[in-house]
């Protein structure tokens, strides 16, 4: 995507703050629809669909290095698989997103260790809701090892039987 | 009228909290409101601005139960008390033992205190910790210094963050207060900072912004507010005039 030359930020760290509400006025559903998911999330997982595509790989490298440097250690990624941090939020969506696109390109098999979360949010919860679509799409398989806290806040969302952790 | 208690916070250091807290409490005070500073960062910044480098005790001390929150109140200019940090106060970061009640310590001394006051600033610490929840928990009113950097929006997202949690934890809503600090008017990233803000902050901008200046870096080694330092600068004026919007709560128009 071509960079706007007059547009001296890279993105907006508070664009959250808006679909924060919309995603609280959704809580409550018990399945989140396809609509939601796109209305609540819709960068991250434009740039899933995206990513999964290999001719767009160089321009993964180019757009994302100012989210993503920082707390590299926030996911350990490694033979498949992808260890979550106690605290998952939206600031770290983006960081999370990459890793789950570098391990979904290059294993079959997916581990999400969750079992140290003790609180996550919402966005975190659809973006691995996305990366389950789409391995499903790739045949791919992803298992998540969840916490107690992760499971409820899934089962809140509505997703926890879309994570597997129900 | 009941006191009106504001945390200047940001998580991010460098975007003039120290700053905006000793100048605007000096103009407020100058005007003739009856002011409190708390230095409520360790490092005892605030204290230095003002001079006041000899105290030990301070508003740790209270915190912890070892003295009374009038014994370590201190008349630093007319109109205008200050609450040190006091060498205690990094402690309370370290409290493991008091469950949630560790976030409550300076609400429950500002409860009955300081009626006499117009206003009590609390000066954060660059952190997110157990001082900025004590912040959060004692005050309905958040200023929020800025500086037109983009680092300075992830920080104020990270902010945000914090602040919706204790929203939603205390069933409350933070009148939110943005002010933008250290800027460069010409820089064209400046700009473009501030019109994200402008969309997300709508009416919440004080109007004035303090324009980064040598001189407010100088004046707290002299331990002068720049209203002492160079009364006749442009930061000075600067300060006088956001005193204005911060009383008359006069906010930028939107983008």
């Amino acid at each position: 995507m071509a960079r706007d030359e007059e547009q001296m930020i890279g993105f907006d760290p508070l664009a959250w703050m808006n679909e924060g509400e919309q995603v609280e006025s959704q809580v409550s559903d018990k399945e989140p629809s396809a609509d939601e998911e796109n209305t609540v999330n819709a960068e991250p997982q434009n740039e899933t669909v995206e990513n999964n595509d290999k001719s767009e790989q160089p321009e993964v490298d180019m757009e994302q290095p100012m989210i993503l440097d920082r707390e590299q250690d926030n996911e350990i990624v490694g033979d498949g698989r992808v260890v979550l941090e106690a605290e998952m939020n939206i600031q770290k969506v983006a960081e999370l997103h990459k890793a789950l696109i570098d391990v979904l390109e290059q294993n079959d098999q997916i581990e999400i260790n969750a079992e140290a979360v003790k609180t996550i949010d919402t966005a975190t919860l659809q973006l691995l809701v996305v990366l389950k679509q789409e391995a499903v799409k790739f045949h791919k398989e992803v298992v998540i090892t969840a916490s107690e806290r992760f499971v409820d806040s899934a089962n809140l969302l509505g997703v926890g039987e879309m994570l597997e952790v129900a | 009228m009941s006191v009106n208690i504001i945390a200047v916070i940001n998580q991010k250091g460098g975007v003039g909290k120290t700053t905006t807290s000793a100048n605007l409490a000096h103009a407020l005070a100058l005007k003739g409101m009856k002011v409190t500073l708390i230095d409520f960062d360790p490092q005892g910044h605030l204290g230095v601005s003002f001079g006041e480098i000899k105290h030990n005790a301070g508003i740790g001390d209270v915190l912890l139960g070892k003295t009374s929150l009038e014994s370590v109140i201190f008349n630093v200019r007319d109109n205008l008390q200050l609450i040190p940090a006091g060498s205690a106060l990094k402690e309370i970061e370290q409290l493991t033992e008091g469950g949630a009640q560790r976030g409550d310590l300076l609400r429950k001394v500002l409860e009955q205190s300081l009626q006499d006051q117009d206003y009590v600033l609390i000066d954060c610490p660059p952190s997110s910790g157990l001082l900025a929840a004590n912040a959060l928990f004692a005050t309905d009113e958040l200023l929020i210094p800025m500086s037109g950097d983009f680092l300075s929006l992830q920080g104020l997202s990270h902010l945000m963050g914090s602040v919706k949690k204790f929203e939603k934890v205390l069933n409350k809503k933070y009148t939110k207060w943005l002010v933008l600090s250290r800027f460069n008017t010409v820089r064209r990233l400046s700009k473009q900072v501030l019109n994200i803000l402008l969309k997300h902050f709508p009416q919440q901008i004080l109007a004035t912004v303090i324009r980064e200046n040598d001189m407010l870096a100088e004046c707290p080694s002299f331990g002068k507010t720049i209203l002492e330092y160079r009364p006749g600068s442009r930061s000075a004026r600067d300060f006088r005039s956001l005193a204005d919007d911060f009383l008359e709560r006069k906010v930028m128009n939107g983008a």
